[in-house]
């Protein structure tokens, strides 16, 4: 897959609004993937996609972004700075929502549904410490020098056995060889 | 690292240490940078995302067999998961044979209970 820039909207509106499709479908994910990553909730990460590509659309009609090559950077930058206050707004409404006990159900788009009993078999069919460190990883949220203490090993080498253990993990799901 | 790399030369196993948390902010920043520019990135990422989202859900559900630390059985229990511990009395040697059948026991009743 090649990294090709996107194209700017157009002056025509039509084509305005298909290109605005296409730089929504390239670049929600990655905003969506930034906001899981520095917002740790998956509905606060999709207000964050709303929010920025609001800011992107305006700025985009009103033709305040000049340079094509950089709207990665730009869509980048506008992450930040919104994330920055989705976060603290994220957590006055975490301490209301404890306050008030209100447990809302929201519905938030999946990147890419897995078979969950493919990959349930999977990661029980792998050796038990490659197991061990996904769960340590992706459940409890361990850094690797906190897995490091547990396993006695350096920090480093638990980095190489995780990434090996979800290349393993992988491959198993997708049903490719592993590398 | 593993020696995979995108087109544009940057490593893939950057990717697993950005979402797990353990680069410094300078490396992080790099790489959020570069997934902004890089679709094969940006896929991997969501890769990655989508396997721990499916193992975190699996030890949720009590779906895998692991040995299991302190750190997260209190996740589980934070999580809303009903634990139950065992101490065996001093003295006194539980084989895993065993704590299977009692726990398969226990899961049986519990469904016949639930039928009633």
């Amino acid at each position: 897959m090649q990294c090709s820039p996107p194209q700017l909207p157009s002056a025509a509106p039509g084509a305005a609004q298909e290109e605005e499709a296409e730089l929504y479908r390239r670049f929600a994910p990655r905003v969506r993937l930034y906001g899981r990553r520095h917002l740790r909730d998956a509905a606060a990460a999709q207000d964050l996609v709303q929010e920025v590509f609001i800011v992107l659309i305006e700025r985009l009609r009103s033709g305040g972004v000049r340079n094509v090559e950089a709207i990665g950077s730009f869509i980048l930058g506008t992450s930040r700075t919104i994330a920055a206050d989705v976060r603290r707004t994220h957590h006055r409404r975490e301490r209301l929502t404890e306050t008030f006990a209100d447990r809302t159900i929201s519905v938030t788009p999946m990147e890419r549904p897995l078979d969950k009993a493919r990959v349930e078999n999977c990661l029980n069919s792998l050796p038990p410490r490659d197991r061990a460190l996904l769960v340590l990883t992706f459940y409890a949220e361990k850094k690797a020098a906190d897995i490091a203490s547990t396993f006695e090993m350096a920090s480093g080498a638990i980095r190489v056995a995780r990434h090996r253990a979800l290349v393993r993990l992988r491959a198993c799901v997708t049903g490719e060889s592993s590398r | 690292m593993t020696g995979e790399r995108c087109s544009r030369g940057a490593p893939f196993g950057d990717l697993l240490d950005y979402w797990a948390d353990d680069l410094d902010q300078h490396d992080a920043e790099r790489v959020e940078a570069h997934v902004f520019e890089c679709a094969e990135c940006a896929n991997r990422l969501a890769d990655i995302a989508t396997v721990a989202d499916a193992v975190a859900d699996a030890v949720r559900g009590a779906r895998v067999q692991s040995v299991i630390s302190d750190t997260v059985l209190n996740k589980l229990s934070r999580d809303g998961v009903r634990v139950r511990t065992y101490a065996p009395r001093t003295g006194h040697v539980h084989s895993m044979r065993d704590l299977a059948r009692r726990r398969s026991d226990r899961l049986a009743a519990e469904r016949r209970l639930q039928r009633l």
